[in-house]
């Protein structure tokens, strides 16, 4: 019933029991002059009227039930995506999104397939049936049967009774009995796509064409959070690829700029043994010697910095309280680590996280000749605050050029935060140890991808 | 249309009565205001049985259909 109609049923009702009225005046006409013929004219009206009004009560009931019914609807829709969407392995989303439909629609069994490009199955997800039940069933379904019809042709499907379907052929053995089923597709924009199918309502009515609707708005909510964590392990892939990058520059920039030097000095050495001046070469193999204990606590440096990888020892913060104990033992430096627990990165910020850590802490034991260093993250409005002291000599950074060395790697370092929206500075002087500040912009989903914060040196 | 609220027996005892008073009511050779009156109310329970919907029973959420009171 909609508005409309009940408007245009208000107009007749009302019509009809006027002419109800007139004949019941017409029929009491030669009584009404009496109590009791005025009394049954008076029931026969009110009588009428009961029976109109509650008509359109009725009516109005239903109506407003029914909008109950969606906000009910929507508001469990609307819980679940937020449930769903806050899960970014693709696996534990599948998972929650086959619960929280067979939740949301009072379904004993459900089940999620995704396809590649390829057609092959990605993943098969399913609620309702055990791992050991899944496995005496055998391999998922590929869609030769009634599931081929959301699964491969796109077409949402809802049936009382699945075997009288003309594409249903039946169920593997060990199965349980199905009869009613709910499926429809998942529309991806990435280069897979599935569907969502439900068994066994346990509404007495089974399946309803609301529950059709609910789930098909249900399905467009999961398939963005399908799509999201899709794109978060492409991110990830390749902030891995990125950083095998940086690692090849700093290889080249670091441990080749070395080399080349131990190369000058050997060869000056040779020249030096060959006219017979020993104590000029031994004043250079001493250099030499410096120079290999250098690019050996570098290598030491990297090999640790490799090696206590993200994810490896959990979240980027684990990663980073693992590197600085171990950093602290092999370079006899007192580091302390502390972080705030409402710190939230998206994944290569935590990487490049790591890695201006990484750099600030090998500066520290390069160049600073520091007793103790400190290293804090925090949030601070709208950025993660990234802070490396110590309380070593410091230096001049009026001084500090492109073309003079030691560079400290801050361009590095620069180059790292702004590549993920950030900003890096370093406030130190001579004799005052040195900060480095590192500000990169929080995870969030309002966030327009790409943006940058305002570097204030700049 | 409204949902039903009575059951099969509920609307099949309401078309006999409704039948039955309006036959009386017309050809029963009952006279004067108790005649006129069958000839009114005798189309109510004829009218509520045939569409199975009752305006009281709505009004205080009865229901004698088993269907619908499970639903």
């Amino acid at each position: 019933m909609t508005l409309k109609r009940l408007r245009w049923m208000a107009l007749g009702g009302f019509l009809l029991y006027l002419a109800g009225v007139e004949v019941a005046r017409n029929t009491l006409a030669p009584y009404v002059a009496s109590v009791a013929g005025r009394l049954v004219m008076n029931l026969a009206v009110a009588i009428g009227m009961m029976v109109v009004f509650g008509f359109f009560f009725e009516q109005l009931a239903q109506l407003y039930g029914r909008v109950e019914r969606q906000n009910r609807e929507l508001e469990a829709l609307r819980t679940a995506s937020l449930d769903v969407h806050g899960e970014l392995a693709l696996d534990v989303v599948l998972q929650r999104v086959v619960d929280q439909a067979c939740q949301l629609l009072n379904a004993r069994y459900g089940a999620i397939s995704v396809l590649d490009a390829g057609e092959g199955i990605l993943a098969f997800v399913t609620t309702g049936i055990s791992k050991d039940e899944r496995e005496r069933i055998g391999p998922p379904p590929t869609g030769r049967g009634v599931l081929g019809v959301p699964l491969l042709e796109g077409e949402r499907i809802r049936l009382s009774h699945l075997a009288k379907h003309p594409r249903s052929v039946g169920f593997p053995s060990n199965h349980p009995p199905m009869n009613s089923l709910l499926a429809v597709p998942i529309v991806c924009r990435g280069p897979f796509r599935g569907n969502l199918y439900l068994a066994e309502s346990r509404s007495p009515g089974g399946f309803s064409a609301e529950d059709e609707e609910t789930l098909v708005r249900f399905a467009a909510a999961a398939a963005v959070a399908i799509e999201i964590s899709h794109l978060h392990e492409r991110l990830r892939s390749l902030a891995v690829a990125e950083e095998r990058l940086h690692i090849a520059h700093e290889m080249h920039d670091g441990m080749a700029q070395i080399l080349a030097y131990v190369n000058t000095k050997a060869l000056a050495v040779e020249e030096y043994l060959k006219q017979g001046k020993v104590v000029e070469a031994a004043a250079h193999i001493s250099q030499l010697s410096v120079a290999a204990r250098e690019v050996y606590a570098d290598v030491r440096e990297g090999i640790l910095g490799l090696r206590v990888g993200l994810g490896e020892y959990g979240t980027f913060v684990e990663t980073l309280s693992t590197y600085v104990d171990r950093w602290r033992e092999q370079n006899e430096i007192e580091a302390t680590f502390e972080v705030s627990p409402e710190v939230s990165l998206a994944p290569p910020a935590e990487l490049q996280v790591v890695r201006i850590v990484q750099e600030a802490l090998a500066n520290v034991r390069k160049h600073a000749r520091a007793k103790a260093v400190r290293i804090e993250i925090g949030r601070c409005g709208g950025v993660v605050r990234i802070t490396v002291k110590d309380d070593g000599v410091g230096f001049d950074p009026a001084a500090l050029g492109r073309s003079v060395f030691p560079r400290f790697g801050l361009s590095t370092m620069r180059e790292r935060a702004e590549s993920v929206g950030g900003m890096l500075k370093v406030e130190t002087a001579p004799g005052e140890g040195a900060l480095v500040v590192a500000e990169l912009p929080v995870m969030s989903s309002s966030q327009p991808e790409g943006a940058a914060l305002e570097d204030p040196d700049r | 249309m409204p949902i039903r609220n009575q059951g099969w027996w509920d609307r099949g005892l309401r078309v006999i009565a409704g039948t039955l008073l309006l036959i009386a009511g017309f050809w029963g050779g009952i006279d004067g205001l108790a005649g006129a009156s069958l000839r009114i109310f005798g189309w109510l329970p004829l009218f509520t049985g045939l569409i199975g919907w009752d305006p009281i029973y709505a009004f205080f959420r009865w229901s004698t259909d088993v269907k619908a009171r499970r639903e």
